[in-house]
């Protein structure tokens, strides 16, 4: 979209920008000629362009004392002693040699790995922008792009939101470069692809699309890089951006796309043949295709040995489905199903409500409520003073309430037990998506009893089996009861027998490794014998 | 799927009406009744064999000819229709009979249908995955009836036979009309991917009825014995039988469940069936 035809002034550009049938997506005051041969023409062109931008620098010398040459940078972005030391050391203090072409020899002088020649004042800025300094010199027209970017960055740090305790501390930062250079770490391959992207017209975000060749399905990273392309937008600050603007069902509560920090999780889903989408300027990388299956594995499963991942994978798969039905069956029951709680039971709850003012679904519905905003009060607040709010929600929201009479406690339980147990989701965002469907099914609960629970647990089937994350279906590994597929969903089945990888993200490669790799004393080759 | 939709209003009431005829031989119907629906598997792959990728509809007008077809086609979907209305009428009916009191039928009946038309609406793929995982969720709250297992007399079965084979017979002219609802998987034969297997796994699903409808007879039987003709729904009667540790009581809230799973199935085949017919 550069290619409006315009004059460098800024105000006139912009006159003629809104009046081009074109989007309003001319930001750039270029034009996109060559450059011209003249310094000062060139610097003067630049200078326009950036106008009132007090962190550029102009930096002028001369060539062996007789060309003029002009250095430009962003402060902060460019290394300045690089520059100093590498760049307009040996140029000022050239021999003097006479020779034909000064764009060669300006070349040869310059100590830089990377040079890269820019021909426009177009890509000159964008350069720029990104950092790296330009070195524009009388009588050549164009512009060198010298490879000395350096600036602050966070550095590798253990993830925040999906902590191990066993497996890889590293998690991405910031920074796309490090953040791939993670992955190239992992999988050192020639077939690890890194494909380069450019989103947001004023943030020109460097998005990278990473796939491994051979098995990833070629039909699916077209279509990944297919939907990144057609994104239009101002800019991307965090990978939720391009989540929203690719998912398949932008209205559905449940996420389409896994965004993770961990570069092992990364890797193994590329291993599968998924497709990754790293994003410059965040932590979160998007993996998809996804099932709802895998908002259930934690990087964790795979780590630890198989029969205590197997375990915890079920006690997940249960509390996930205690988290989204446990309220609304407690008011379905209490309301219209008193005869199935035991005798027992059913008179100390029964006592219990006895003081209570609120039928059971308001008293539900308060409890979650309040539940819901002590969680978020307690994300959004330091550390030390969330502490505070934790022992104020948990001790005078419970506690006292219940001793007052406003709620039951089985009800304060209920609402504990289905607050851990939506934290037991190791994918936060799927967590948040159980928490937001649990109220319409407290409502049902409350309105149809059992009856409403189930139509509730029905519609949600209904709309996760309708729904597809780039083109293969959400619930593909629970619809499809092949044994293969199971060893991963229902169980965690140990290294050596998970020998293909799953079917959905390809015909590709399907074996993932040669049989026989159970271990045992037999195998020989060892002291074991 | 095929499973769920045949078994789902069949294990409720079927026992009832078979034990009119039959008495204590009625656990022998399924296994008659099951005829027919065989004949409907081998009827549905053979006539897809002959015309593939078409539906009963389709192919009926290149049998008997233009006009006998479509009133055929006519013929079909009223009966779908009306089929579609009554299992809805008995499910509801079901609903506010022995659970929900007050709860109007309309109601019941609505939420349902709705739901149902969501799916129709998703396609036969969106119909397909829904059923596979429901099964599941249909079949296990049935083992929970093994847990009368204490409750059951075994002397309720004989004598076996003891009025001859007639009312045997007699007593399955009405699951054999749930059986023969196996039929309307040739409207699902062309749009499978490997229709080959379509036989094959008809037969499974046909044997996997009459276990079902066995082991429902069976516990129906031999847990109420002669009274079993009086009950209206013997299953949920089991259900309300159910007592372990003193823990585990009237679970009839959980056949609820499952019922509502398995009606849902069901009715989303029929009304696919009718819209498929119609189109």
């Amino acid at each position: 979209m550069r290619t409006i035809k315009g004059l460098i002034d800024g105000k006139r550009k912009r006159k003629s920008a809104s009046s081009a049938s074109e989007a309003p997506d001319a930001v750039d005051p270029f034009q996109p000629d060559r450059m011209h041969p003249e310094l000062k023409r060139n610097e003067q062109a630049l200078r326009d362009a950036f106008k009132s931008c007090s962190d550029i620098v102009y930096r002028s010398f001369q060539f062996e004392g007789r060309t003029e040459c002009l250095l430009v940078y962003v402060e902060g972005l460019a290394d300045s002693d690089g520059l100093q030391k590498f760049v307009i050391a040996p140029l000022t203090q050239g021999s003097g040699e006479a020779s034909g072409d000064i764009a060669a020899s300006v070349k040869r002088s310059v100590a830089v790995s990377e040079i890269r020649e820019m021909s426009t004042l177009q890509d000159c800025s964008n350069r720029l922008l990104d950092g790296e300094p330009i070195l524009l010199v009388d009588g050549v027209a164009s512009g060198l792009a010298l490879g000395l970017t350096k600036w602050e960055s966070r550095s590798i740090e253990e993830p925040v939101a999906e902590s191990t305790i066993r497996g890889p501390r590293g998690g991405f930062t910031e920074t796309l470069r490090i953040n791939t250079a993670q992955l190239r770490r992992i999988i050192k391959s020639s077939r690890l692809k890194l494909e380069p992207l450019e989103i947001g017209e004023y943030t020109r975000t460097k998005v990278v699309v990473a796939y491994v060749e051979g098995l990833a399905d070629t039909k699916l990273v077209d279509e990944v890089k297919a939907r990144l392309s057609r994104i239009r937008i101002d800019g991307i600050l965090e990978s939720g951006y391009i989540e929203e603007l690719i998912e398949d069902q932008p209205f559905s509560p449940f996420p389409q796309l896994i965004s993770t920090e961990r570069p092992d999780t990364v890797c193994s889903s590329l291993l599968e043949g998924r497709v990754a989408i790293m994003i410059d300027g965040t932590p979160f990388a998007l993996v998809a295709p996804v099932t709802f299956v895998s908002f259930l594995q934690a990087a964790d499963d795979y780590y630890q040995r198989f029969l205590i991942s197997t375990i915890v994978r079920w006690l997940r798969y249960i509390f996930l489905a205690l988290s989204l039905l446990l309220p609304s069956i407690y008011v379905a029951i209490l309301t219209y199903h008193q005869e199935m709680v035991p005798g027992t039971l059913l008179l100390s709850m029964a006592s219990s409500r006895e003081i209570v003012p609120f039928p059971a679904l308001v008293e539900a519905l308060l409890m979650e409520a309040t539940f819901e905003a002590l969680r978020e009060a307690g994300v959004r607040l330091p550390k030390q003073i969330g502490a505070a709010v934790s022992i104020v929600g948990g001790l005078v929201i419970g506690q006292a309430a219940v001793q007052a009479g406003i709620v039951t406690a089985p009800m304060v339980i209920v609402v504990a037990l289905t607050g851990i147990s939506s934290f037991m989701i190791p994918r936060y965002v799927a967590g948040i998506s159980v928490r937001m469907l649990r109220f319409p099914m407290i409502l049902l609960g409350g309105t149809l009893g059992l009856l409403g629970v189930m139509m509730g647990t029905i519609a949600i089937v209904l709309h996760m089996g309708s729904l597809r994350s780039f083109g293969v279906p959400y619930l593909s590994t629970l619809q499809t009861p092949i044994f293969d597929e199971m060893k991963d969903v229902l169980i965690r089945a140990p290294w050596w027998s998970m020998r293909r990888r799953p079917r959905f993200t390809g015909e590709y490669n399907a074996l993932r490794q040669p049989p026989a790799q159970k271990p045992g004393p037999d195998k020989g080759g060892g002291a074991g014998n | 799927m095929m499973y769920p939709t045949v078994l789902a209003t069949g294990f409720l009431s079927l026992p009832t009406i078979s034990a009119q005829f039959a008495n204590n031989d009625l656990w022998l119907t399924p296994i008659f009744a099951s005829l027919s629906g065989l004949l409907a598997i081998f009827l549905a792959t053979r006539l897809h064999r002959l015309y593939p990728g078409q539906t009963i509809v389709e192919y009926s007008r290149s049998i008997a000819g233009a006009i006998p077809g479509t009133l055929f086609g006519c013929f079909y979907l009223l009966s779908v229709l009306q089929d579609t209305g009554l299992m809805i009428r008995q499910y509801a009916e079901f609903v506010t009979g022995a659970f929900l009191f007050k709860t109007p039928m309309l109601l019941v009946i609505s939420s349902l249908m709705l739901l149902s038309a969501i799916a129709v609406r998703g396609g036969v793929e969106l119909l397909a995955r829904c059923a596979v995982i429901f099964t599941p969720l249909f079949c296990l709250p049935l083992f929970f009836l093994l847990l009368l297992i204490p409750e059951l007399h075994a002397q309720y079965l004989l004598p076996v036979l003891e009025r001859g084979i007639v009312p045997v017979l007699q007593g399955s002219a009405t699951p054999q009309a749930w059986f023969s609802e196996l039929f309307i998987m040739s409207f699902f034969l062309p749009r499978l991917a490997d229709p080959d297997k379509a036989g094959k796994w008809g037969a499974i699903s046909l044997t996997a009825v009459i276990l079902s409808l066995l082991y429902i007879d069976f516990i129906a039987l031999l847990l109420l014995g002669p009274d079993l003709s009086n009950k209206i729904y013997p299953v949920l009667v089991a259900f309300r039988y159910i007592s372990l540790a003193d823990f585990f009581e009237n679970l009839e809230a959980m056949l609820l469940a499952i019922w509502v799973v398995g009606n849902f199935v069901k009715i989303s085949v029929f009304l696919y069936v009718a819209v498929v017919t119609l189109s």
